[in-house]
């Protein structure tokens, strides 16, 4: 009989305060943390900052996915970044290698670099990991692991500024960029980047090349070739333009 | 001075002194020797001849002289073949005032660079020159020329290599340029410098720690491990 049957609510336990109800869940402990969190790391946008904080919470198995949740906290320029880099570091220490031995071999650490560079074109990450890739037994230090996390937070930048660049060159918004003017601006970028940092003249050169001025020049001279090369889409151009970053990216020995 | 100086042997300055027995006083005058060694052929010379066929230029940096001589001294024409010529030392350069005055700093570290215009003759065939230092102020404890060069001619050989474009271009005619069919040419040269600035700091950043391989031209050579 249904009226007889007592409704399974707080009248079970009416003792219970607010506060009990919280601290059986340590919801307080969550939210200092959170707070402490938004804070330290100044995001752009707290509220998503904040979804996606408690959407990550629940991927508490994967120690990659929280690792790399933690480094995309904040931009890779503030300070807090190498205290989240070393965080990440200490979550991923407790990866499991072998029998009673736990930290941070080479496959955990492919697995990351791959993580973070998820949004970028699959040549490009080909390249990277050629690069600063470890092989899966190898032991990851703290120095190399850092290294390789902060050169993927800059790619990850420069990719998105590689975007904004082919949409300034695509002057009539068709989704495809004259490849001689691509040419041209590699060619720049890759000469302003070939020079060492130390000479301070050809620092100088390379500003001015990149320049309006410079840039002027270097674009006339492309435009009265005249050929006919085609276009190229943004995924193209990506991979083009990201092969002088790659240049400068040290191969670990 | 478009070519190498001339090869020449530079004695040490000597200070001309007036001594007697009650006065000795700084005299504020100094003489550096000049010669100019040639290896002419061993067989026919047995003696080192000092000669120079010409001298156009003569460069230096002052330290605190006031006043620079120059005599040189010619080559002796055998007369009668019996003897050598008498030596003939003229003046080239008479008291060329390095420093507008003498007690005071102007002038005194400045680099000069004595042409053929201020020579009083043209100097050729020469076998030895003295230059002349004198600084008369009592202010200065020590002067002396620096780095003596002498040069063959003063005119320029080849022309300087042109100054780079960053450095004469003229800004105001920099925001004139417009390409046709590219209407944002500085949105275009800012998205570069940053990405210029970006794989400027990731560079800077590269980890520098080995990794402790042991690899040798990738494969693992157990021969070549070692304690240390």
């Amino acid at each position: 009989m249904a009226d007889k049957k007592k409704p399974n609510s707080a009248d079970d336990r009416p003792q219970e305060t607010d506060r009990q109800f919280l601290e059986r869940y340590s919801i307080g402990t969550l939210m200092k943390d959170v707070l402490g969190k938004i804070v330290s790391n100044r995001p752009k946008d707290p509220i998503t900052f904040l979804s996606d904080y408690f959407d990550s919470l629940e991927d508490q198995s994967n120690l990659v996915l929280k690792a790399r949740n933690i480094i995309e906290m904040t931009h890779h320029s503030r300070p807090v970044f190498e205290m989240n880099v070393r965080q990440a570091y200490d979550i991923m220490l407790k990866q499991k290698v072998g029998k009673r031995l736990y930290g941070v071999n080479g496959t955990s650490y492919t697995d990351l670099i791959k993580t973070l560079c998820r949004d970028m074109p699959q040549p490009v990450t080909t390249k990277l990991l050629k690069k600063i890739e470890c092989l899966d037994y190898e032991a990851i230090t703290f120095d190399v692991f850092k290294s390789g996390v902060f050169t993927c937070c800059v790619l990850q930048d420069y990719v998105k500024l590689c975007e904004m660049l082919f949409n300034s060159l695509d002057f009539q918004s068709s989704g495809k960029v004259d490849k001689i003017l691509s040419d041209v601006v590699n060619e720049q970028l890759k000469a302003a980047l070939a020079n060492t940092r130390t000479d301070a003249r050809k620092i100088v050169e390379a500003g001015y090349n990149l320049g309006p001025d410079g840039l002027f020049y270097a674009l006339e001279r492309g435009m009265r070739s005249k050929s006919q090369l085609g276009g190229q889409t943004l995924e193209q151009f990506t991979i083009e333009i990201c092969d002088a970053f790659l240049s400068k990216v040290k191969r670990l020995r | 001075m478009g070519d190498r100086p001339l090869h020449c042997s530079i004695k040490n300055p000597i200070l001309l002194t007036v001594e007697d027995q009650k006065n000795a006083f700084h005299s504020g005058c100094k003489v550096i020797d000049v010669t100019f060694p040639n290896v002419s052929s061993p067989e026919t010379q047995t003696v080192p001849i000092s000669f120079c066929e010409r001298v156009g230029e003569i460069c230096f940096k002052n330290y605190y002289t006031a006043y620079v001589s120059i005599r040189v001294k010619f080559k002796a024409a055998p007369e009668n073949g019996a003897e050598a010529g008498e030596i003939k030392w003229k003046t080239c350069v008479r008291r060329m005032r390095l420093m507008p005055s003498p007690h005071k700093e102007s002038g005194s570290q400045d680099y000069f660079a004595i042409s053929k215009k201020q020579f009083s003759f043209e100097i050729s065939n020469i076998s030895a020159m003295r230059i002349i230092l004198q600084q008369p102020s009592p202010v200065w404890k020590e002067f002396r020329i620096e780095d003596l060069r002498l040069y063959r001619s003063s005119e320029m050989l080849s022309k300087p290599p042109p100054l780079p474009a960053w450095l004469t271009e003229d800004s105001a005619n920099s925001t004139k340029h417009k390409l046709e069919g590219i209407p944002n040419l500085e949105s275009i040269s800012s998205s570069l410098q940053e990405l210029w600035g970006l794989s400027e700091e990731m560079a800077i950043n590269q980890s520098k720690t080995e990794i402790g391989r042991y690899e040798v031209d990738g494969c693992y050579e157990v021969n070549l491990l070692a304690y240390t």
